[in-house]
């Protein structure tokens, strides 16, 4: 049942030979095209490498069209991966001069975030038409990686395909986007839009109610944009506070960010963003607001103010990313390798999980003051549109249930990062390193908190690709007025896609989320990216009964230790390289979860036919994990009490060390209790190294990285000669 | 001797008991022979036990504002760090010289197995659970090559050998004699498994080559029984090909190629004795730091060099696994003593291949049969663990102190980690043994070899562990609510990302374990809930079609109008 491939982690992986391509009736090698889609340049019998040793590939076609990269392979059929132009960081190439007799040099340019102003860089790297590109590996936004061989296409073919690439890959205009092309080629009808998109009164004026939130009004100051661009038309502001002091105010602020509301409760706690001063010895307006708001809270606290900026830089940030994606995205087997003895190290150097941490660090702060001390939190930074978006977010997730469900996660992402006037665009390119951070930060929460999530890490992962998603309008744009004059289709956003997608996350990874198929009007929620563990209990249980308060700490856990924070490994590793295929062996097989024990309840026999089959739901021959039958059973589940169940556990875990013939009653009861102490620690399960890349049983899988350190590889492969 | 020499101090009074994730505890400390015993004598009755043979090394730290007593520190084998305060200064002297007393005690009459006596009746006795004999018959029968042999009877042979051993059918006892001779500690090529295609794992002590370059026709003969004509096998050394070269000088070495044309050797080294010690000692310093910061913390556990350890050993246990399962190709392991590494390798790779080493007896017989009947000398290598090191007050140097059984088990909850559905057991039952092995109230990880136990007449004076794990009450509490049996080889990955910590053992005593396991049970809920509506369908399915047949036949039976 296992193949000898599974075991090609210590052993060479350079046993298949390369098939030279048969040529195919290009006719038949045609992607699907998307509406308003145009093909920009395209080559034959190209070669992509499924594995990073460049001995296993599929022969295809290549295209560069106005919205993606698509390879069309020739070798299965209807074989199609593409990724969109929008999500490609980097390019690596090798090219091949005509005077240099033959020596292959290997060029990279950079595109997406880290281009933004070296357009020179851009056109340095114009392919003269001496050269003849060989080799090209695309390194994709979202920790893919793509390689292609140009060894059997025509001469000029690569070369036209990096062009295309470097020429087409980020317009720089928000109006040369794809999305627009696509809205208007698109049919008319409106799907209409169930989420709240933040951008009309009655959504905040839900979100006041919602949250009991006393104090603050609605405010139509910006209209017309005019106060501030970057924030919608509608914004929630202190009740005392006038419009004209208001947009006076926002004057003097940078970006013109007048200081707005994104979260409150009725105890007169809330969250405010603003921006800092143009001149901070000019801050009499400055202390005259914040003087209001000390006014109107009910026990007249001062407002707490923190300086986003003097803790974070989003330059180290971006750095910190740019690092992460060298050390998860290699260019060769080879530093794969030079890698693999020094990981931890290389991942301690990109501080990447520091900032995590720090993240963590800071929201656990503030939510800790909000609910003890029913503080009004002010987070002032720069611009307010970049690390206050992040750490808002972070705060209300850990603060409120309602946002840890999956329709409460949009609605947040949408209130506080679309919204408010994050840019996507213009700033970082699609690929924001604040919003990864965002993102990463909420995996932690899931991570230590089994069970408070409705959503896994498949969905944070799913969101992040779909920043790059040139057919939903949601992630493509920096500021409501942009969005405002360009029209937008309010039903093509990124929240429809993510719940209409079909069940594989392995079909998604092909392609930009969801071409196939318009959207229903009524969702039901993918069961992929359903958490099993969820309980209902906050909606069945009131916030005022005992049994809520016992089952739901005031806050979420939430540990910023160093052995708390773990890598992302199914975002950051397990795609970077391709999933390697057995010879003649299924699929790779994707699990995502919050804690590696979903993983584990996902694994539960799928493989043993259900004899329920009929109420079970599919039983599918698929070798999918996400369609057992383990979902339909875990909301069930709301009645039972872990925590009554979990100390006997606990106690027959704990006891053993003083397995005493006469103290086992009493160990018991002391253990009892002092697991009663404990449950109010922070601290949660740890494992820094990140749950498996990819092997489960009972799926044979080729782990997605390999080691094989020289000295080993030397001492087997003699088994090679063998015989 | 009797314990009341020792026991300076028997009962102190107002003693506080720190330690981290626990509150404190004030009571009065017990000393008895056996166990620290702190009680707080209050309505809710807090007690606290701990065997004296836990205790790795104290550390006396007087108390520097009152100027009268102190506070002791109490380092267990099992990386617990536990404070004492004691008021008085003569308490304080007395309490820490009975403890430092009783953890060194080197006499193994007086240890607490043989004292302890089960109050639940023994349903199966362990000790006679998992014999050679009833290990191997079903082997033996299998196949005509092997047999049971006596030939080391009263351990004249080998004295960290079983009596009974597996060797092949065709070689006479005389040629095992001789052999033996030729092996370090007499230990000769022994059948560690054979796997179902039938090429075989044997393990054995390196070969006294010597400077010289000695051979020996007898050895020869044996391992090449193993192979039959014309087949090859490999030599599969755990050390580097230049620590075995220079073993040479010490009368060790390796097999000469020219000698054995049939076996190839590979090196794949493992980390021994100090080196390994010494690793995770590092290891359970950077582990029990958790406040330092993030970016000295993940490269400290890096330089420990522990994960790497634990990646070599998996990667040497798949090379062995690979080449008798892929290659099918019979492979003998050794390394220098053929105690350590060796046994690490020959045991891992069954678990790798063989399904029956992942079920909880599986496991437990193959721990007695490649570890204790194998002769790791658990007495020695677990006398002092981790922090006994940096005390350097404690350095003996007749007793090699090493952690390779921990690196073992390390690895095996590596598999278990990369398929938890494979595995009867889950992760308490691998801690459970890890914390019996260092100390326990049952005898099963006493003494060294075979020898000494039969000498301290272990089966009629203590109980063993496996007697007590295998009782139905307790048998239920390890087993893993996923798992499924898996009749096929799981090869795991070695890449670095996915060799992890095991923060259950290495962070056990610093960070909270508790939302693990609640999730652990709450998948075993949901697993009961899934069987129970399974079997409810069925129920219900069986209801149907008899409601149906009876339909049938009452239309059958109404004669139509």
């Amino acid at each position: 049942m296992i193949k000898m491939g599974s075991f090609r982690s210590y052993v060479g992986l350079e046993e298949y030979e390369m098939k030279i391509p048969r040529p195919v009736n290009s006719a038949f090698l045609q992607p699907k095209f998307i509406k308003g889609e145009l093909v920009i340049a395209e080559a034959e019998n190209v070669l992509k490498f499924t594995s990073m040793s460049k001995k296993k590939g599929l022969s295809g076609s290549l295209f560069v069209t106005n919205a993606r990269l698509v390879f069309v392979s020739s070798d299965r059929v209807c074989s199609e991966d593409s990724i969109p132009l929008l999500s490609i960081n980097t390019l690596c190439y090798y090219e091949e001069s005509k005077g240099s007799g033959g020596k292959k040099t290997k060029r990279k340019v950079k595109l997406g975030p880290h281009a933004i102003d070296s357009s020179a860089a851009m056109s340095s790297t114009f392919c003269s038409a001496s050269t003849r590109i060989h080799e090209l590996l695309v390194i994709c936004s979202n920790f893919r990686c793509l390689r292609f061989s140009f060894k059997f296409s025509l001469v000029d073919h690569g070369q036209k395909i990096c062009n295309a690439l470097i020429h087409w890959s980020f317009p720089k205009q928000p109006e040369k986007l794809f999305y627009l092309d696509y809205c208007r080629a698109l049919d008319v009808y409106n799907y209409g839009n169930p989420l709240p998109l933040y951008e009309i009164p009655g959504d905040w004026l839900r979100e006041i109610k919602i949250s009991r939130t006393i104090g603050y009004r609605i405010t139509m100051a910006n209209m017309e944009f005019k106060v501030c661009e970057s924030l919608p038309e509608t914004i929630v502001v202190p009740a005392n506070l006038s419009d004209v002091r208001l947009t006076s105010l926002s004057g003097k602020l940078k970006g013109s960010r007048p200081p707005f509301w994104v979260w409150g409760d009725f105890n007169g706690s809330a969250i405010l963003r603003m921006g800092k001063l143009h001149n901070e010895s000019d801050s009499g307006a400055e202390n005259q607001f914040f003087e209001t708001l000390r006014k109107a809270h009910p026990q007249k606290r001062k407002p707490h103010i923190y300086d986003l900026d003097s803790t974070f830089s989003i330059k180290e940030i971006r750095q910190s990313m740019t690092r992460l994606f060298e050390l998860c995205c290699s260019e060769s087997l080879s530093n794969l390798e030079d890698m693999d003895s020094k990981f931890l190290s290389q991942l301690e150097i990109t501080k990447w999980l520091s900032w995590v941490s720090k993240v963590l660090q800071v929201s656990q702060e503030i939510a800790e003051s909000i609910v003890n001390l029913n503080d009004i939190i002010i987070l002032q930074e720069n611009e307010s549109r970049d690390i206050s978006c992040l750490i808002g977010s972070v705060v209300q997730v850990i603060l409120e249930a309602r946002f840890r469900s999956i329709t409460g996660f949009f609605s947040l992402i949408q209130k506080d990062w679309i919204s408010t006037g994050h840019a996507f665009h213009s700033n970082y390119m699609h690929t924001s390193p604040v919003f990864l951070l965002f993102l990463d930060s909420v995996y932690q929460l899931c991570y230590q908190n089994a069970f408070e999530f409705e959503f896994n890490e498949q969905l944070l992962s799913d969101i992040w690709d779909s920043c790059f998603d040139p057919t939903a309008g949601t992630f493509l744009f920096d500021t409501p007025t942009q969005r405002k004059h360009l029209d937008l289709r309010k039903d093509l956003n990124v929240w429809h896609r993510i719940l209409s997608k079909e069940g594989s996350s392995a079909e998604n990874e092909n392609g930009p989320v969801g071409y196939r198929r318009q959207f229903p009007q009524v969702h039901t929620i993918p069961k992929c990216l359903v958490n099993p563990f969820y309980k209902l209990r906050p909606i069945l249980c009131p916030p005022h009964s005992k049994s809520f308060r016992n089952n739901h700490p005031p806050l979420l856990c939430c540990s910023h230790s160093v052995a708390d924070i773990q890598l992302w490994n199914a975002l950051y590793l397990d795609r970077t390289t391709e999933p390697i295929d057995l010879n003649g062996g299924g699929t790779k097989l994707t699990l995502s979860s919050p804690t590696p024990h979903t993983k584990n309840m996902h694994n539960l026999s799928p493989r043993t036919p259900s004899p329920g089959g009929s109420y079970v739901g599919s039983t599918s021959s698929s070798p999918s994990p996400i369609r057992g039958s383990v979902f339909l059973f875990s909301k069930n589940n709301q009645t039972s009490d872990p925590e009554s169940d979990s100390e006997t556990i606990v106690c027959g875990g704990r006891n053993f060390v003083n397995e005493q013939k006469l103290v086992d009653l009493l160990l018991v009861a002391s253990s009892t209790s002092v697991k009663h102490h404990n449950s109010t620690s922070s601290i949660t399960t740890s494992s820094r190294r990140g749950d498996l890349t990819g092997l489960s049983h009972p799926f044979p899988v080729v782990p997605p990285r390999f080691s094989k350190t020289g000295s080993s590889n030397t001492r087997i492969n003699p088994f090679l000669d063998l015989g | 001797m009797e314990f009341i020499e020792l026991i300076k101090a028997p009962k102190v009074d107002n003693v506080i008991l720190r330690r981290p994730l626990f509150p404190r505890i004030e009571g009065t400390l017990c000393v008895t022979g056996h166990h620290l015993i702190l009680s707080s004598r209050k309505e809710d009755a807090q007690e606290f036990w701990l065997l004296h043979r836990n205790v790795d090394v104290i550390e006396r730290r007087p108390s520097q504002s009152q100027f009268t007593g102190g506070s002791i520190v109490v380092k267990c084998k099992d990386f617990s760090v536990l404070t004492l305060d004691i008021g008085a200064t003569e308490d304080f002297i007395n309490i820490g010289d009975s403890i430092e007393a009783l953890a060194n005690l080197d006499v193994p009459g007086l240890l607490y197995p043989f004292f302890y006596r089960s109050l639940q009746p023994i349903v199966e006795d362990g000790w006679f659970a998992f014999t050679p004999e009833s290990e191997f018959s079903k082997l033996v029968l299998k196949t005509d090559d092997w047999k049971i042999s006596y030939v080391n009877k009263d351990f004249k042979v080998c004295d960290s050998y079983p009596e009974a051993v597996v060797i092949p059918k065709s070689i006479p006892d005389e040629i095992i004699v001789a052999a033996a001779g030729f092996r370090q500690g007499g230990r000769f090529p022994v059948l560690s498994y054979r796997h179902e295609n039938g090429s075989v794992l044997l393990r054995s002590g390196q070969p006294l080559v010597g400077p010289s370059g000695k051979r020996c026709k007898e050895d020869e003969k044996l391992i090449n029984a193993v192979l039959g004509p014309g087949k090859r096998g490999y030599i599969i050394d755990t050390r580097t090909q230049t620590l075995a070269q220079a073993a040479k000088s010490r009368g060790g070495g390796v097999e000469p190629e020219t000698s054995y044309p049939q076996w190839r050797r590979v090196h794949k080294p493992i980390d021994r004795h100090h080196n390994l010690l010494d690793s995770l000692a590092k290891l359970i310093e950077g582990c029990n730091d958790t406040a330092s910061t993030m970016d000295k913390w993940l490269s400290r556990i890096e330089s420990s060099n522990w994960l790497t350890n634990v990646r070599d050993t998996l990667n040497c246990a798949c090379l062995v696994a690979q080449c008798l399962d892929q290659d099918n190709l019979s492979v003998l392991a050794h390394g220098s003593d053929g105690t350590d590494t060796t046994l690490a390798v020959t045991s891992l790779s069954q678990v790798i291949l063989n399904p029956d080493c992942r079920t909880i007896r599986g496991f437990e017989a193959l721990i007695e049969r490649e570890w204790i009947q194998g002769g790791y000398p658990f007495g020695s290598r677990h006398f002092h663990s981790v922090y006994a090191l940096s005390a350097s007050t404690l350095k003996n140097p007749k007793r090699k102190y090493a952690p390779t059984f921990v690196l073992f088990l390390d690895c095996v909850w590596q598999l278990f980690s990369q398929f938890p559905c494979s595995f009867e057991f889950k992760e308490q039952f691998l801690l459970t043994i890890f914390q019996h092995s260092y100390a326990s109230q049952y005898g099963t990880f006493l003494g060294d070899t075979v020898c000494e136990r039969e000498a301290l007449c272990l089966t009629e004076k203590t109980v063993s562990l496996w007697s007590y794990i295998n009782r139905p009450d307790i048998i239920h509490t390890f087993i893993n609510p996923l798992y499924e049996p898996n009749p096929v080889v799981i090869w795991p990955s070695v890449a670095p990302p996915t060799i992890m910590l095991w923060s259950g053992l290495f962070l056990r005593w610093v960070v909270d374990q508790t939302p693990n396991e609640k999730v652990w049970i709450e998948m075993g809920e949901m697993r009961e809930k899934e069987t129970e509506l399974r079997r409810k369908a069925v129920k219900l399915r069986k209801e149907l079609l008899e409601l149906e047949k009876g339909a049938k036949a009452q239309q059958n039976a109404t004669p139509r109008t």
